[in-house]
């Protein structure tokens, strides 16, 4: 027994032990990664041509950008490290307040565009699978062919136009329901997709023609032995969603006019706001390498076979 | 009569609509099994026989609209008029079913007592009772000493226990009748014997009805009281099993009897196929045993295969295997499935490498890393299982048979004798290889491989893919060229009755090691140590 559960933790050990590694390459990365971008925030104050040369250099100084990129580098890591991103270059203010306030809506909107994510491209094929009705099978055809063809940001500024201002049933700015639908049907789509052909290639596995000798009802094979062997492969593919689902909030809020993390970061990357783009970089990093290692604890939970 | 049979077929027909019209599977059964006796359909793949079983529970493939006529009635109940939902309630409750592919056919996701708990809910048993049932059932097909067996997942079962619990799980709702297809087909031999104990054992205790399918005529008549003979969707014949067994009246019969190695005569003898029945010819005379020198010696040979991935264990798959092949001889190989046997092979030919002991071909020494050289090669060739995946789809015969002589440099032959020594007609070098039957294109396999003139052919599981008229075949083949070549020949396989048919000595291979060794005489005589060893923990 005492083997056996030094069968189940190594493995999960291993996988926390990768994301660690991948988290602490996303730390790296996210600091010199704006830093390719040609130009710094005193540049770009520059060309608004507010400043001297003199009051450039001075500003520099004073930001802590006239040393080399190692020692800014050695600098800002020791601060993370403790736990402390830093202030804005542009307001001064703490990165920390600024995460905080900008988070609020754009968490909202991730999690209800993943929610009616998840209820359509799990629903609509479980509904084709129990019935094998065209018209189910055709729900999920259209939805997955939607998510290919339809871009986010073009239906966004779509339905701004025509519900906002032909129609004036929503707010032009503000509105959190009408992109979350959008985002909501472009992670459905490809949910849909892997999850049907999945549940069909189960259907034809052995153990379905057993269910189905039990005299087992329909739904009853669907829900208890098609669809746990489909999801298996399907919630791999959870945290590629959630990134998804999270870099498509960012372009939807600056379409919808939302204060949150993506218009945070829009104006932190043209403004050369260091610190806040690599803070959020980090954050949406963290976010998509837990989200990956919850799908894999979730794969090893769901299927008995791997890691033993 | 007819009005008392519990299965009742008259001209059963079933079709399978293709996109080009219906294709017939089963055309025209009749047949009547009566309660508690056992029926067994018999015939080779594409018979139909499995269409007809599934035809019966209503349980089609997927996907696949069948069209079916005829009569098909079960204790008056019209089967083919039912609508799906009063089928459903006699799945599982009145009929139950048993699968070939017992590790494919149960959940992978559910423990085993769970799965059984479902069958036996559905076939209406209480929520306090069917927990009662598991363990009841479970001691009923000899599971009950395996600890903690209902918490356990399919893939921590071997195959024999997985079957064992597809068995209880087909008996959770107390069947009349139980359908069996091919049950024993992906066992090992003992423990498909055991298998077959058990059913007999459970029909004659719950006495049910049993309808038991399969291709081996050996297997069903250790099992059934009548036997039906189907070939290409209809009856050939139809008997009780001693009437089959003892007084075959058509030619296929004939030739599937004694085609079967074990019933088929003695040891080392040359097998009777369809072909030789229909021309009247008999086979030739038994393979003589001229053991020559030794062509191939192995010593302590240990094979680890690394572990996948961070942290994870490597794998020992052999352990001090030491063994020597004369030439003129065949060494059998028998072992269950993962024993190691065919990383042997693969070790002998470098395909894995190894990571101590030694490999001496005709006194030379080979790298254990696997690294060999061309004359090496030449001298040791493999035939694998799956002949159509050994061959490349998109060359023609000929084209694939002259491959290893370009390869190797040599001058490159004549087709026609290549294709005669294995008993195939010339024309086929201009055929691809989708345009051949199983057996031929084993056959095709081993003539490649005999194509650089080896001392030792190893051949993995060569027949097991293969009907046994097509086995026979190929086994007359490899007898053939044996004697004319004074070839050794590696025989793996699972099938113990085929290795001890076709092979001088047998050595048995259990978690990598050797677990005993013998010549076939001593084998069959003193009864094999491992069949006592009870596969159960």
């Amino acid at each position: 027994m005492n083997d056996r559960l030094v069968q189940t933790l190594v493995p999960i050990g291993a996988d926390i032990f990768r994301s660690l590694m991948i988290a602490a390459g996303i730390i790296v990365f996210s600091f010199f990664l704006i830093r390719m971008i040609p130009g710094d925030i005193v540049d770009v104050m520059g060309i608004e041509g507010t400043l001297t040369y003199g009051q450039q250099d001075a500003m520099r100084e004073s930001l802590g950008l006239d040393v080399g990129w190692w020692q800014q580098f050695t600098a800002w890591l020791g601060m993370v490290a403790g736990g402390d991103f830093g202030a804005s270059l542009r307001y001064g203010t703490p990165i920390l307040d600024l995460l905080r306030v900008a988070m609020a809506p754009t968490l909202i909107l991730g999690a209800s565009a993943l929610a009616i994510g998840l209820t359509l491209g799990i629903g609509l094929p479980v509904l084709a699978c129990v019935f094998q009705k065209p018209l189910f099978v055709g729900l999920v055809q259209f939805i997955t062919l939607w998510s290919i063809v339809v871009p986010t940001f073009s239906i966004g500024i779509l339905s701004v136009i025509v519900f906002a201002v032909w129609l004036g049933w929503i707010p032009a700015i503000g509105n959190i329901m009408v992109p979350a639908i959008i985002l909501g049907m472009d992670t459905a789509g490809t949910l849909a997709k892997m999850l049907h052909e999945d549940m069909v290639d189960t259907e034809r596995a052995a153990f379905v023609r057993t269910a189905r000798a039990k005299g087992l009802s329909r739904w009853r094979i669907v829900l208890r032995h098609i669809l746990p062997n489909a999801l298996t492969v399907v919630v791999a593919l959870f945290g590629i969603l959630l990134a998804g689902a999270l870099t498509g909030a960012i372009t939807m809020e600056v379409v919808f006019g939302l204060p949150g993390l993506g218009t945070l970061t829009l104006q932190a990357i043209q403004g050369r706001d260091y610190p806040v783009v690599q803070a959020v970089v980090i954050w949406l990093g963290l976010t998509v390498v837990i989200a990956n290692l919850i799908s894999d604890l979730v794969q090893r939970a769901l299927d008995p076979r791997i890691g033993r | 009569m007819t009005s008392t049979a519990l299965l009742h077929l008259r001209d059963l027909t079933v079709s399978i609509r293709t996109s080009g019209g219906a294709t017939p599977v089963v055309r025209g059964i009749s047949l009547d099994l009566f309660a508690g006796r056992t029926l067994a359909i018999v015939g080779e793949s594409g018979s139909g026989k499995t269409m007809t079983a599934m035809s019966i529970l209503g349980l089609g493939p997927p996907g696949t609209p069948l069209i079916v006529g005829g009569e098909a009635r079960f204790d008056g109940y019209d089967l083919l008029a039912m609508p799906e939902r009063e089928m459903r309630a006699l799945r599982g409750r009145r009929i139950g079913a048993v699968f070939q592919d017992p590790a494919g056919s149960m959940n992978p996701l559910m423990p085993v007592g769970e799965q059984i708990r479902e069958a036996a809910r559905a076939a209406g048993a209480e929520r306090a009772v069917a927990s009662a049932k598991v363990v009841a059932l479970l001691d009923e097909v000899g599971l009950a000493q395996v600890p903690e067996i209902a918490g356990r997942y399919p893939h921590e079962l071997s195959g024999g226990q997985q079957q064992r619990c597809m068995i209880a799980l087909a008996l959770a709702g107390d069947p009349d009748l139980l359908v069996a297809d091919e049950p024993t087909t992906a066992l090992d031999s003992d423990v498909a014997d055991q298998i077959i104990a058990l059913l007999a054992d459970l029909r004659a205790r719950r006495g049910m009805a049993l309808l038991f399918i399969s291709h081996d005529l050996a297997v069903v008549s250790r099992l059934a009281q009548d036997i039906v003979v189907m070939r290409d969707g209809q009856v050939v014949e139809f008997g009780s099993t001693g009437q089959i067994l003892q007084n075959p009246q058509q030619d296929y019969t004939k030739a599937l009897i004694a085609c079967t190695p074990g019933t088929g005569g003695p040891p080392r003898a040359r097998l009777m196929t369809l072909d030789m029945i229909r021309s009247g010819t008999v086979p030739g005379p038994r393979r003589p045993t001229t053991p020559g020198d030794t062509v191939v010696s192995v010593r302590d040979l240990m094979v680890k295969y690394p572990g996948r991935g961070l942290l994870r264990l490597g794998h020992l798959a052999l352990q001090g295997v030491s063994l020597e092949l004369r030439a003129g001889s065949s060494l059998g190989l028998v072992g269950a499935s993962g024993s190691g046997k065919s990383t042997l092979g693969r070790a002998l030919v470098g395909l894995v490498a190894a990571q101590s002991g030694e490999i001496h071909i005709n006194g030379l020494e080979l790298a254990a890393s696997g690294r060999r050289t061309a004359s090496d090669r030449r001298n040791m060739q493999y035939v694998f299982q799956d002949a159509s995946g050994a061959l490349n789809p998109r060359r023609t015969i000929g084209q694939s048979l002259l491959e290893p002589q370009r390869i190797h440099g040599l001058p490159v032959g004549a087709l026609e004798p290549m294709l005669a020594e294995v008993g195939l007609p010339a024309d086929i070098a201009r055929r691809f290889p989708a345009e051949l039957s199983g057996g031929q294109l084993q056959r095709v396999t081993i003539a490649r491989a005999l194509a650089l003139e080896p001392d030792c052919l190893i051949c993995d599981e060569i027949t097991s893919a293969l009907d046994v008229s097509s086995q026979a075949q190929v086994l007359n083949v490899l007898s053939d060229l044996q004697e004319r070549r004074n070839l050794a020949i590696l025989f793996i396989s699972h099938d113990r009755a085929l290795v001890e048919h076709f092979c001088d000595r047998v050595l048995v291979m259990k978690g990598g090691h050797l677990a005993e060794e013998g010549t076939v005489m001593d084998t069959i005589n003193a009864s094999p140590k491992s069949a006592k060893v009870h596969e159960t923990v």
